[in-house]
């Protein structure tokens, strides 16, 4: 029953990734859709109020567009969070926020990673909740997207036309995550999730004793926080509270929402290159990938925790510590394998609880950050292996590497490993720095190897630009929130710039007819070479890590 | 105090993303 019901919501994704992917292309392309007699005006009227002007920018003019666009907010939604004791939508009184937190919270928001140091329940005030977490989970999806569309275009080989970053972030948010935000919103109200102003409520139990109950507008956050990969939750237990994700059906919808547009990406890919065939590839790629980690996932939590088995509790559901029973084994491993495939972050289960190997699978989607990935940001870096596979398939056989027509030269090849170490680098070097410091050292709540595992999970997540926690790990201090905060960052931007460089530099290039010798990169072989490629950079990357931590922790049970 | 040290943090990230992308400019012109 687990597995049908894994089964079918993955048929409903992949079938909804179709039609949206195909939406997607229509507003990246400003073709007609039935939305623009409403939307259109609306556009218009922000266009005008912001003075966007509508000409399409170079590459260069598309990435400072973002940063500068980025910075604003940085600084704006930071001085809000300090300020968030005044008196304004904060009728619980929550205080300002902490400097170092603030610093965390902030760039976790930005880059759409969403890692939360704190509970937004007792953290947070309602303003601080709709003007920067929410604002920013719009601003951070739509930048992600408005990012891919400008890759795609560049790889699509427009020069100096990859789009205007202002007209994209205002056209993604109009057409596409405002209204499927509404429909997603009203649907979790219909669930029994609340969306209100009203205040905590103090009720008594039925042992007589006083509860608080914390209310808010979680059900307007909750559609973007799925919708835009984010995965920021509205309470500190995230999808896992009965408030943010209710039912079994609202589990199986949250797990679709959070990887559509994920998914959707790469069928928009298809059509704005005129080749489905090569956005099959990708996705098939992306597919296998998520079909090697889910069954180990769900096969290592079915075969339950041998260690409690041995105390004397039956472990015949599997290992339920850390998972909710409405959502049940396949529900909770699905969830965490999407989530953390997706770049997303929600999670509806504690990761820290997850079995070693289990918890291993969700490191390892995080490390090698491909499979569909977050808003735009897995695409890209799906394309950035498929680069790197023509360019050792073209060695092997003695060829010029070509992808999409375009010849691939030293210089791409040293942008792309570039973006290839970054990502490595900054979860490898900063758990090093981790392990050395006492404030590093301090965090950990679970010595040994689950120790290690709890934090380079901490800057896998934050690399990754993810942002789900392995939780146990004491990480609401400055060594942390301020590491965290500078990896993230550096994960989110680094890699973007280097990508939209790389797509504009193949853009400027001359199309090389296709000839029978050509590498065709829209084939099976091609798509199970660019999976052995991404296995082996990853595991080349990242074995050590993960035998040290979960897999020593496996050995040991 | 501290407010001023992470404002100016951002403030130096964004600067330097800026010159990384000039850098990133300088690679792709670059003849082969």
């Amino acid at each position: 029953m687990e597995i049908l019901q894994i089964a079918i919501i993955f048929i409903v994704f992949a079938l909804l990734c179709i039609p949206i992917g195909k939406y997607l292309y229509k507003v990246s392309e400003h073709e007609k859709t039935f939305i623009d007699p409403v939307v259109d005006k609306i556009d218009n009227f922000i266009y005008k109020l912001s003075g966007i002007k509508k000409g399409a920018m170079t590459w260069k003019k598309y990435v400072l567009a973002l940063l500068s666009t980025n910075a604003i907010a940085a600084f704006i939604g930071y001085l809000i969070l300090r300020l968030q004791s005044i008196n304004v939508l904060n009728p619980n009184h929550i205080k300002g926020m902490e400097q170092g937190l603030t610093f965390n919270t902030i760039i976790s928001f930005l880059t759409n990673t969403n890692l939360q140091d704190y509970s937004g329940e007792s953290g947070l005030s309602y303003l601080s909740q709709m003007i920067v977490i929410t604002f920013m989970m719009f601003l951070a999806a739509s930048t992600g997207l408005a990012v891919a569309w400008a890759f795609m275009r560049a790889l699509a080989g427009r020069k100096n036309e990859i789009g205007n970053f202002y007209v994209d972030i205002v056209r993604i948010t109009t057409r596409i995550l405002i209204p499927a935000s509404i429909v997603l919103s009203i649907f979790f109200v219909a669930q029994g999730v609340p969306q209100t102003l009203a205040p905590t409520k103090t009720l008594t139990t039925i042992e007589g004793k006083l509860q608080d109950i914390p209310l808010g507008p979680v059900a307007s956050l909750e559609a973007i926080k799925l919708l835009g990969t984010n995965g920021g939750g509205f309470f500190g237990a995230n999808s896992s509270h009965p408030f943010e994700n209710p039912t079994p059906l609202t589990n199986a919808v949250e797990i679709i929402s959070l990887m559509i547009l994920a998914g959707s990406t790469v069928i928009c890919f298809g059509h704005m290159l005129k080749k489905k065939k090569q956005a099959i590839a990708i996705f098939a790629a992306m597919s296998i990938l998520f079909f090697i980690f889910l069954p180990i996932c769900y096969n290592s939590e079915k075969a339950g925790n041998p260690v409690i088995s041995r105390i004397g509790l039956s472990q015949a559901m599997g290992s339920m510590e850390g998972k909710e029973i409405r959502f049940g084994l396949g529900g909770s491993t699905l969830f965490t394998v999407a989530t953390t495939s997706t770049s997303c972050g929600a999670v509806n289960n504690m990761h820290d609880s997850l079995t070693p190997i289990g918890g291993a699978t969700a490191l390892m989607n995080m490390m090698l950050n491909v499979i569909f990935g977050g808003k735009g940001v897995g695409f890209m870096n799906m394309i950035m292996y498929a680069i790197l596979t023509v360019f050792i398939c073209g060695l092997m056989v003695g060829r010029t590497p070509e992808f999409l027509t375009k010849k691939i030269e030293g210089k791409e090849i040293k942008l792309v490993a570039f973006a290839i170490i970054i990502h490595p680098f900054l979860i490898l070097m900063f758990s090093a720095l981790a392990l050395v410091t006492k404030s590093g050292l301090a965090g950990i709540s679970n010595p040994g190897f689950h120790g290690l595992t709890q934090i380079i999970y901490q800057y896998t997540s934050c690399a990754a630009n993810n942002g789900s926690g392995f939780e146990g790990l004491g990480d609401n201090t400055m060594f942390w929130n301020v590491t965290g905060g500078i990896v993230m960052f550096l994960g989110r931007y680094l890699s973007m710039i280097i990508l939209i460089a790389v797509a504009a530099s193949l853009a400027s290039k001359k199309s090389i007819p296709e000839t029978s010798g050509t590498f065709k990169t829209d084939n099976t072989v091609f798509t199970i070479t660019l999976v052995f490629i991404v296995l082996i950079i990853g595991a080349l990357t990242f074995l050590p890590a993960v035998a040290l931590g979960p897999i020593a922790e496996h050995l040991t049970l | 105090m501290l407010d001023i040290v992470f404002i100016v943090l951002l403030v130096v990230g964004f600067i330097g993303l800026k010159f990384f992308t000039d850098w990133c400019e300088g690679q792709i012109n670059r003849k082969q």
